[in-house]
């Protein structure tokens, strides 16, 4: 399942990185003939409202998708894990305050976390993926966090110091590897739900701002047609269901490979 | 107990007034000047000037964060930039909306995943367990208002069953109010239904693998006593904690799924206050949501403390 997972996510992140690139697939072409037309042969996933082919804003919004899922994770797991390393390893005031900050964090959720994002440096892709890192960053730390606390403790880690190691040589060499497992669990298990909140936030009006293709934008647009053109608000959130359930089944994957090596460890 | 419970106060109070430090922070330290905003593009130096003593803004951040958290801690939120209404009551005006949407949906969700979640546990492996968990593990996946389109397709365009937006006052028409509820309720109920199915046929499943409810089995008692004396009650221990996050998961849902309906909630209120920089209301309105969100955390933790007794006794849950 975790390789099905994979497979469709990395399938699908060749077909948008490539696809642009192989056939004529222009987001903001108008076609001026052909308003809301159903799928065809020539329109797959038919046209939008502007006449514009809904199949090349869909590949193009689904880029943008993983582009905002991918770098909110990333951003959330360096900035999350680097502190907890820190705090973890240090431990005293700094720890304290550090952990206090991410529970202040915790108690917004991602959408009102999103309109404050938007409030403060402006709705666009900056504030989703900044919203998005946030939501994940207090989870990366505390694992970050509680594995620098039991590993600081080990004995590789005295005689690493003992041995004259500095801090940053051990965290990074010794704890940082020993905790990259459970920390890349968690990416996983992040990146399907940063892609759902840039959706939200998007549709909301609050992320990526038109003409620039995004499924949530694109989605905010097509909610008017429902009656009459059903497949244009169908399609791009079926995109979504897709990208999402394959982040999903890489992250359960990723859970069970783990959950495996710890057994065998005893 | 009392000691538990006042630790968790005290916790859940440090973290609410840091969260409403970051509120006031984050629309302090915005690019601009708050006093030129208020006071529109045209108006002239003393009359910004004199906004700018009015909303006290001479005085130094530390004494600002006083007198605001002063004012909004007897209910004084400011005023909108836009029209000048109290904050406070726009918000309450708005509140009862999205509280009666977040209610439906929790209630929705319980009503939907105890049963399937308890079906899933006791038939384990079966052809029903693997449905179940197939279709929650789908519905995790799927754009919460996006779900709402769908359902607005099949049940209002389609059967023509519901009305596809708006909102009836339940004091004015009970009937309409329930039908305008229904579909923007089921929408937001999607994703907490999903989770909780999951965790309902987990934390079932792991009880039923304990030593008491064999051996109680082995006294021959049957399977309905069995699960309704001693499963049900342990279930649900940890099950009330979980729906305690949901409930504020749910909060935050509704923001979105306001939008989906043209449910006039509080989402909808922050939503035109952002397109109209009125700074006042969006920093009221995520006070408010922050202060709701911990207190039902707290209420949580202190009924889980009242089922539990080892809670209580072993100090603050971890984590």
């Amino acid at each position: 399942m975790a390789l099905a997972g994979a497979s469709v996510l990395a399938a699908l992140a060749m077909i948008v990185i490539v696809a642009p690139l192989v056939f004529a697939l222009d987001p903001t072409a108008i076609h001026r003939q052909h308003i809301l037309e159903a799928p065809s042969g020539r329109f797959p996933f038919g046209t939008d409202q502007l006449g514009r082919d809904v199949l090349a804003r869909v590949v193009a919004g689904a880029r943008v998708s993983l582009l905002v899922g991918g770098t909110a994770v990333l951003l959330g797991g360096v900035v999350g894990v680097a502190s907890g390393l820190l705090t973890g390893y240090a431990g005293g005031v700094a720890d304290a305050i550090v952990m206090r900050v991410w529970d202040v964090v915790l108690a917004f959720p991602g959408a009102l976390l999103g309109i404050a994002a938007a409030t403060a440096i402006g709705p666009g892709m900056a504030s989703v993926i900044a919203a998005g890192a946030l939501t994940g960053l207090p989870y990366f730390s505390r694992l970050a966090r509680a594995s620098a606390f039991v590993e600081r403790e080990r004995e590789y880690v005295l005689a690493a110091r003992s041995l004259g190691a500095r801090p940053g040589w051990i965290l990074t060499r010794h704890i940082l590897r020993n905790a990259l497992a459970p920390i890349l669990v968690q990416a996983s298990n992040l990146v399907g739900q940063a892609i759902l909140l840039e959706a939200a936030l998007s549709y909301l009006g609050l992320g990526i701002q038109p003409p620039n293709p995004s499924l949530g934008t694109m989605l905010s647009e097509a909610q008017t047609f429902l009656g009459i053109a059903p497949w244009y608000p169908m399609l791009p959130g079926l995109m979504l269901v897709v990208l999402v359930i394959s982040a999903n089944f890489l992250a359960e994957g990723a859970n069970a490979a783990l959950s495996r090596r710890r057994a065998r460890r005893g | 107990m009392w000691r538990y419970v006042l630790g968790r106060v005290w916790q859940v109070g440090v973290v609410l007034v840091l969260a409403s430090v970051a509120v006031f922070l984050l629309i302090r330290l915005l690019p601009g000047d708050p006093a030129l905003v208020y006071a529109g593009p045209d108006a002239s130096n003393s009359v910004i000037q004199s906004v700018r003593v009015q909303m006290g803004l001479n005085a130094p951040l530390v004494t600002q964060y006083l007198i605001w958290a002063h004012h909004a801690l007897v209910g004084d939120l400011g005023r909108s930039f836009a029209n000048d209404y109290p904050v406070i009551q726009l918000l309450e005006e708005r509140l009862p909306a999205t509280m009666e949407l977040a209610v439906a949906a929790l209630v929705l969700a319980l009503l939907v995943s105890l049963p399937l979640g308890i079906l899933a546990a006791v038939k384990q492996a079966s052809l029903v367990d693997y449905l179940v968990t197939g279709v929650s593990g789908l519905g995790l996946a799927v754009p919460t208002f996006w779900f709402g389109f769908v359902l607005i397709l099949l049940f209002a365009i389609r059967l023509h069953w519901l009305p596809a937006s708006g909102y009836a006052a339940v004091t004015a028409d009970p009937s309409a109010f329930l039908g305008h509820l229904l579909l923007p309720a089921s929408t937001l109920s999607l994703p907490v239904t999903c989770a909780l199915t999951r965790f309902v046929k987990t934390a079932f499943a792991d009880i039923l693998d304990m030593d008491y409810v064999r051996t109680a089995r082995a006294k021959g008692l049957s399977s309905p006593a069995i699960l309704v004396r001693h499963e049900l009650r342990n279930a649900l221990i940890s099950v009330v904690t979980v729906v305690g996050l949901d409930a504020g998961r749910l909060l935050g849902g509704a923001v979105i799924i306001e939008s989906v309906f043209a449910w006039p909630g509080v989402g909808r209120l922050l939503l035109l206050a952002i397109l109209n920089r009125d700074y006042a209301v969006i920093q009221g309105g995520l006070l408010m949501f922050v202060t709701a969100f911990m207190l039902i955390n707290l209420l949580t933790d202190v009924s889980y403390g009242l089922f539990d007794p080892r809670v209580r006794i072993g100090g603050a849950p971890t984590g």
